[in-house]
């Protein structure tokens, strides 16, 4: 009798340890065959994920027009605000209002969201990738199924040329399993330390280029119709954004914008203006004057600051966030030791970068 | 529901745990409503034809019996009984062959009538087909069969008949049961066993496992072949025919192998389906371990009762007296012909189907007529029959016949596969080993992908030579260490996990055998 009891517990405690161990395995799996992104959104989930929980006082929300612009670690070191940015490439608007969701379910307490709005201009791509860079980076929860299907029904409705099979965004690792057969290296079997290094801005070898023959637009203050899914989620967000506690600014960071684009920010800006919401517009005369940007050597490219032209950036937006935001809501400290470190770690990237690549380190 | 969708996985996942949980005398009514809802997930017309079947054939073996019962005589009952077996038998394949044949005899009878010019067509329709049709119609009739035969007894209880005819984990492809084997089990519930659990859910993983990383990895470069065949050459053709060979063959026992753990998991142990069929010595032998169920049905109520029919008795004796050796074996020649006829058109209705029959049917009638010259040859030159060396080259022929015979039921038309198997006559080895990299590629599979489909082969191939030695794979892998058979099992899983060919841009979702 006692050696069959014996016997039982041995068999319960081995299916036990199976099934741990077959679940170990799968997340192992489904972490090492996730999209291979370029663009680092996984790492920005995971930095984001990483916070200690209510140590954020903001996040910096939008497409490479946050986080090529917003240097989260300069602006802790000069005002201490810890503002982490959640930024992904050509991030599609509709998911903006559940990837803030997602931050306050750790960060309840932040004082303040910035929201780019550069992507509520005409046109621009509505991709896969765009989507998938936001949902399958973040956890499972009723959260990241309520913004898939809001993003395939924006898709959908937006005639973008996606799959719509639902499953294959829930479960991402359905899709990337076969990987192994096209781009998969065995450097991806090691799928740790993929945090974003300095808080959700993107550093790289491009954050030194310096484009010569980028020119000033001519501002307008003409407004356009934005295309009606745009504005059905601009709506949307707004809506969402008036039952929050923080306060909610939303952004244009200065590019060489063409006209048709600035005619539909103007117009995105004159909504959410209608909403009660600030709005910070740099792609005006004063604004880039204010900033002293200097269009000649501060751009990577026509739409994107490099890393010289992003600290000013940093510079102006986070004087502007420490006259108008009350950053007053005591926040846990913990996580201090962590910015010290992101920060440290861009100075020392940025200077070895610049040697690296035998240019002037910028002062 | 396909059995490869996560809908299947869970649901098969809760009907164990249900099965379990569920007093042991109400087992078998868990397991009739799961399978009623199982088939209700392909529609609730087709169920109809279920329904039908069930209702038919019960009622048709409880009315043999009590004719049986209260007949004045054996003979009187006899008869009677054959009536009612006949039109039991009328009706169920009646169903079964308009649902699947009347549109291609239609459609031969109507280009035959256009040749002479009449006026008059037979109208196209389109028939649905019930899920798992050909098998639950063979396991039906099988039943009767057997009632009439009096070596069961007819089911009383109409439920327990209709689990018997829809045990979910069967429907998709089968095996076919026979009443003996199956229902006894199916009404009697099964205390837990975690060893068969185990055991059972081991089987559905190595089913997936030849499922989704040998059939259908090897279904793209087959497609790709058999699609447009006339832009390969010889040596690429070959390549495709001999992986459809393997497809089939992984697809098939792959969804029988999950059919058969499922239902260890609750401790209904069902026979395979299969026994090694490519390492078969000669085409009959292949036969003999190919889709046992099915071919054991044929032999039970086809072969036998034609071969000890009186007319074959007569056409023996015939045969004996003015046809010397040939003679003593006519009378297996007819009932061979027509068992195999059945097999290829049981398998779908098209040329290719007849004509895969009658390619087995002629070859084994052939290698029947032929025997003593062989021997004779085999004795001139001294082959020992027992020879490892001789045995290999028996195996590597018959495959050879079942590559080329199976092109047959694969191509588009008859004409194809004959084009096909044309194509195979003229090899360069040299010009494909010269550029095999890029003759491979252009078959449809890319370097990786060949790789990985050559080792899960390779691995099915041993775990065969292995099961065809009489080991019992399962139990000797529990008797290895823990870690090892954790590593064994856990790396099956990845495997499928990671190799298996699923999800975005897969739709080759059912089993061949489905359609059949």
């Amino acid at each position: 009798m006692k050696e069959n009891k014996k016997k039982i517990i041995i068999s319960v405690v081995e299916v036990f340890l199976f099934l741990a161990l077959a679940a170990g395995l799968v997340a192992y799996l489904v972490d090492v065959f996730a999209m291979e992104d370029y663009n680092h959104a996984e790492q920005v989930f995971n930095g984001f994920y990483d916070q200690p929980e209510d140590s954020l006082d903001g996040i910096y929300i939008g497409s490479s027009a946050s986080y090529r612009y917003w240097i989260p670690t300069e602006a802790y070191d000069k005002y201490g605000m810890k503002i982490y940015c959640i930024g992904t490439a050509a991030q599609p608007i509709v998911l903006q209002k559940y990837i803030i969701k997602e931050a306050l379910k750790t960060q309840p307490d932040m004082d303040v969201i910035l929201l780019d709005i550069r992507r509520t201009r005409i046109g621009g791509s509505l991709g896969e990738a765009d989507m998938r860079r936001v949902t399958d980076n973040m956890e499972f929860s009723d959260n990241r199924t309520e913004a898939i299907n809001a993003a395939l029904t924006y898709y959908r409705k937006s005639d973008g040329q996606i799959s719509y099979n639902k499953n294959y965004y829930y479960f991402p690792f359905l899709l990337y399993h076969s990987r192994w057969a096209d781009d998969f290296t065995l450097e991806d079997l090691n799928p740790a330390d993929k945090d974003a290094p300095f808080m959700g801005y993107m550093f790289d070898d491009r954050g030194t280029v310096s484009k010569k023959n980028i020119v000033q637009p001519t501002y307008t203050t003409e407004t356009t119709a934005l295309e009606p899914q745009k504005k059905k989620a601009l709506i949307d967000l707004l809506k969402y954004c008036g039952t929050l506690k923080q306060k909610v600014i939303f952004v244009s960071s200065p590019y060489r914008i063409p006209k048709a684009e600035q005619e539909a920010i103007n117009e995105s800006i004159k909504i959410i203006k209608s909403y009660g919401f600030d709005v910070l517009n740099y792609n005006t005369d004063s604004m880039t004057k204010a900033m002293n940007l200097d269009w000649s050597t501060d751009f990577m490219n026509g739409r994107h600051l490099n890393y010289v032209g992003a600290s000013k950036y940093t510079a102006s937006l986070a004087s502007y966030l420490e006259k108008h935001v009350d950053f007053t809501i005591s926040k846990n400290k913990t996580s201090t030791e962590l910015w010290k470190a992101a920060s440290k770690n861009l100075k020392k990237t940025v200077r070895a970068t610049y040697k690296r690549l035998g240019k002037e380190i910028p002062s | 529901m396909s059995f490869i969708s996560a809908t299947f996985i869970v649901f098969f996942m809760a009907v164990i745990l249900l099965y379990y949980l569920t007093p042991l005398k109400y087992r078998w009514v868990l397991l009739l409503i799961a399978s009623y809802g199982f088939y209700l997930s392909s529609g609730v017309k087709v169920m109809l034809f279920l329904l039908f079947t069930t209702a038919v054939v019960y009622g048709g073996a409880r009315w043999m019996e009590s004719v049986r019962d209260h007949a004045k005589s054996k003979k009187a009952a006899k008869k009677t009984n054959k009536r009612i077996l006949l039109l039991e038998a009328l009706v169920n394949f009646g169903i079964l062959f308009v649902l699947k044949y009347y549109n291609f005899i239609a459609d031969n009878l109507n280009g035959l009538i256009g040749m002479f010019k009449y006026d008059f067509s037979m109208p196209l329709v389109n028939l649905i087909l019930p899920l798992g049709i050909s098998f639950y119609t063979f396991q039906a009739v099988g039943y009767s069969i057997d009632v009439y035969r009096g070596k069961i007894k007819a089911e009383t209880n109409f439920l327990q008949f209709a689990l018997f005819l829809s045990f979910f984990p069967q429907m998709t492809q089968g095996p076919i049961f026979r009443y003996g084997d199956l229902a006894p089990q199916l009404k009697e519930g099964h205390k837990f066993s975690l060893t068969n659990l185990k055991f059972g859910l081991e089987l559905v993983l190595w089913g997936y496992f030849k499922k989704l990383v040998i059939a259908d990895a090897a279904s793209t470069a087959v497609t790709n072949v058999f699609g447009r065949y006339d832009t390969f050459d010889g040596m690429q053709v070959l390549i495709g025919m001999v992986l459809y060979a393997i497809q089939i063959y992984a697809d098939f026992s792959g969804g029988i192998d999950m059919t058969r753990g499922i239902a260890q998991a609750m401790g209904i142990n069902l026979v395979d389906n299969f026994r090694q069929p490519y390492f078969g010595n000669s085409v009959a032998e292949y036969w003999r371990r190919w889709h046992m169920s099915m071919t054991n049905w044929m032999r039970d109520y086809v072969f036998f009762p034609l071969t000890f029919a009186h007319f074959s008795t007569k056409i023996g004796k015939w045969g004996r007296h003015h046809l010397k050796t040939i003679g003593k074996q006519l009378p297996a020649y007819i009932p061979t012909f027509v068992t195999f006829m059945l097999i290829g058109i049981w398998h779908g209705a098209g040329w290719g189907f007849i004509a895969f029959g009658l390619y087995n049917s002629l070859i084994i009638i052939f290698s029947m007529a032929l025997t003593p010259a062989f021997d004779k040859c085999k004795s001139v030159l001294h082959i020992p029959e027992e020879a490892f060396w001789w045995r290999c080259f028996q195996i590597i022929r018959t495959f050879a016949i079942m590559v080329y015979g199976k092109t047959l039921t694969r191509a588009a038309s008859v004409h194809d596969a004959l084009a096909m198997m044309k194509a195979t006559l003229h090899l360069d080895f040299g010009m494909f080993f010269a550029n095999m990299k890029s003759e491979l590629i252009a078959v449809g599979l890319h370097g990786r992908q060949w790789v990985v489909l050559t080792a899960a082969i390779l691995i099915f191939f041993t775990v065969s030579v292995f099961r065809e030695k009489g080991v019992h794979i399962r139990e000797a892998v529990s008797r290895k260490p823990l870690p090892v058979r954790w590593v064994l099992i856990l790396g099956l899983l990845t495997a499928v996990l990671v190799f298996g060919v699923y999800g975005e841009g897969y739709s080759s979702s059912s089993f061949i055998y489905r359609n059949y």
